[in-house]
């Protein structure tokens, strides 16, 4: 990539695109759209969609093609104000009051105690005192994961991107983040962070989209292979019953651990022995015949690759 | 092809709130200045060239619920797409609504599921007397009910001596006092209070319960609005919160005029209705109460897909069935087998009404969490 300075106010749709594709990330229109709104709108992107479809890395490949900073925070449950926004580091003011007792008025050691170099900044503090001259990406991942009242803080934080510290005082965003939050829906998002955010939902790319993206991410990779990965992912997908269906970071690994024990194409013995790269819970195994997805795939049944299995 | 004007834009936003798309005023600000950015709006030549584009843009903004892509395709085609017929019901205000229709089950089964096994009754439900001692019943069971399936605890932590001990506060507390830490400080995390749907399956073959029932919403009145919702369903689902906050008299009046009293049961149908429709009234903390004998001949997989979907929305789904506490109980019918692969237990329709039947399942529900 071209060591060029990327100016966000003469970005375009077409851009955006281009600048994914350059670091290996193989977007649509649709999300190529949906960036571009969201930086020229100044509003957070709302991404949703099933595991492994490339919702994260959508953020972390936005952050490296405007070369940028990616501040994450990773949502869990219990997750509060003091580990997204700031926390006073306590311990380090205790000694400085110890230090600072004999020498200096009350007055003095609080000024002294509440200045920056006492607070521990978390990603939502970082994001918004960032002093670089392009604003960072700010991932905010797996955000339903978090507690409704984590949200609540959020809704504070993502219509100002401002942040009160009663001790210093209110501090702005001098450039609004990138704000991307995901969300694996495993519950429902509210209501007023729906609101305030643009909304994307990702699922199972096309087939032509998802075959390029393992060109891409698997290089010299057999175009039998590919296009046979691609599609028994397909298959796998549609039966019925399957719990957790294999996303775009399945296909990717199973067409590198394919490409790496020497197959040229998929067989049902292939299919065997790596099905667990796919599938990652036991009923779900029982559930995929290989028979079936070779005919499915309409590759050969028990023929082994030309370059075989290695010892 | 209709341009992408304001009067239009804002046209096109009434039709979708019409068909129940939660659009607020600063989503609409947010699709203007979209369409703004992306060269479109006011521009004929750039609607029609970028259709493609404009969709996306208005998608983008105005719909943040992937079950409504479908209904917003069709309305957006209708509406930017198509001018004629429209054209005429907007410009006169006429509402304008669109149904998207489910799978088409087999012919046979689409009949049976209309008409349940039992006769459509025509009549209306009947009166039901409750005294003050029920009332206060039902809502020492809701209580301890709530109390038994807490939603998840927050955040926000209130200090208690029986929590776990909190540096944080301890030293922030040490501060006042120049760095002594003079007590360690104590709490644990506050739990939110419970809110509960309740699905009442009104068809002809629950109406031998429809006392216990009536008692049950009677005692509901004068409860905090919000903190239930009732929606009752036979072959269609309709909300009777605020019937049910009104009195007796005006939920008669509510099943008389909706005409599903005793008529046959559609569950998957209800419950596709209810998260499609409804969604709003659904919070992730609620749990879910279906009253329901099972019996139903509805689309199946259109139950299964709705139960899926209201098990990752809401916290607890519970189950109440009139058969649930007899002998020898299990859930046989297909109805049932499906809806305990989703629901978090099958239990007896007392528990509502009968505090000696809610004591007897409390444990079961402790493990629910």
């Amino acid at each position: 990539m071209m060591n060029v300075e990327i100016d966000l106010n003469s970005l375009s749709v077409e851009e955006i695109l281009r600048l994914l594709e350059s670091v290996g990330y193989i977007a649509d229109r649709r999300i190529a759209t949906a960036v571009y709104l969201a930086i020229r709108l100044e509003k957070p992107l709302l991404i949703e969609g099933e595991p492994g479809c490339g919702k994260t890395e959508l953020a972390k490949a936005l952050a490296e093609a405007l070369r940028t900073e990616l501040i994450r925070l990773q949502c869990y449950e219990g997750l509060d104000a003091s580990k997204a926004l700031y926390e006073w580091d306590y311990p380090r003011q205790l000694i400085a009051i110890r230090l600072l007792e004999r020498s200096s008025s009350p007055e003095e050691i609080e000024k002294e105690i509440y200045s920056e170099k006492y607070l521990l900044k978390r990603p939502l503090l970082k994001a918004v005192m960032g002093n670089s001259s392009k604003p960072p990406v700010l991932l905010i991942d797996e955000v339903d994961r978090a507690d409704e009242e984590f949200e609540a803080l959020l809704l504070e934080f993502l219509s100002e991107f401002q942040i009160t510290i009663p001790e210093i005082g209110s501090i702005r965003a001098s450039k609004k983040p990138i704000v991307i939050l995901t969300s694996n829906r495993t519950r429902e998002v509210g209501d007023g962070l729906r609101r305030r955010c643009l909304y994307l939902y990702l699922s199972y790319p096309e087939r032509d989209r998802e075959l390029e993206i393992v060109r891409r991410k698997v290089p010299n990779i057999s175009e039998k292979l590919a296009n046979h990965v691609v599609d028994a992912i397909r298959v796998i997908r549609s039966i019925d019953g399957i719990a957790k269906k294999p996303g775009i970071s399945e296909t990717i690994e199973w067409a590198k651990a394919l490409k790496e024990l020497g197959y040229e194409e998929l067989t049902e013995e292939a299919i065997k022995n790596t099905i667990y790269v796919v599938l990652k819970l036991p009923e779900d195994i029982e559930r995929v015949d290989p028979s079936y997805i070779i005919s499915k795939i309409g590759g050969q049944s028990v023929e082994r690759s030309n370059a075989g299995k290695p010892n | 092809m209709r341009e992408a004007t304001l009067e239009n834009l804002i046209d096109f936003i009434r039709i979708l709130r019409e068909n129940g798309f939660r659009v607020g005023i600063s989503e609409d600000i947010d699709a203007y200045n979209a369409i703004n950015e992306l060269g479109i709006f006011g521009d004929i030549r750039s609607t029609y060239y970028r259709v493609g584009d404009f969709r996306e843009a208005l998608r983008i903004t105005l719909v943040k619920d992937p079950n409504l892509y479908e209904l917003f395709d069709k309305l957006f085609d209708m509406y930017w797409l198509t001018d004629l017929d429209m054209r005429h019901r907007i410009e006169n205000k006429v509402k304008v609504e669109v149904v998207i229709e489910g799978e088409t089950p087999d012919p046979i089964k689409k009949f049976l599921s209309i008409y349940s096994p039992l006769e459509i009754r025509g009549r209306s439900p009947r009166d039901v007397m409750i005294d003050p001692g029920v009332r206060n019943t039902v809502r020492r069971i809701l209580r301890m009910i709530g109390k038994k399936i807490p939603t998840r605890p927050g955040v926000r932590r209130a200090i208690s001596s029986k929590g776990e001990i909190n540096f944080p506060l301890s030293y922030r507390e040490a501060i006042s006092t120049l760095g002594d830490i003079v007590k360690l400080k104590r709490a644990k995390k506050k739990i939110s209070r419970a809110h509960f749907v309740f699905l009442i399956d009104i068809s002809g073959s629950m109406e031998d319960a429809w006392v216990s029932i009536a008692k049950f919403l009677k005692a509901l009145k004068g409860l905090p609005t919000s903190s239930y919702e009732v929606f009752l369903f036979s072959t269609d689902l309709i909300r009777a919160t605020e019937a049910v906050q009104m009195g007796e008299r005006a939920v008669r009046d509510l099943l008389v005029r909706s005409g599903i009293w005793g008529s046959g049961t559609r569950i998957g149908e209800s419950l596709y209705k209810l998260i499609g429709f409804y969604r709003g009234f659904l919070r992730s903390k609620s749990i879910v109460l279906i009253i329901s004998d099972g019996w139903d001949l509805g689309d199946l997989k259109l139950l299964e897909k709705s139960l899926a979907e209201l098990k990752r929305i809401v916290n607890k789904i519970l189950w109440l069935s009139p058969h649930a506490g007899k002998k020898g109980f299990v859930p046989e019918t297909l109805c049932l087998k499906i809806a305990s692969r989703y629901v978090d237990a099958i239990l007896p329709t007392e528990l509502l009404y009968d505090i000696i039947t809610l004591r007897r399942y409390l444990k079961k529900l402790s493990t629910l969490l």
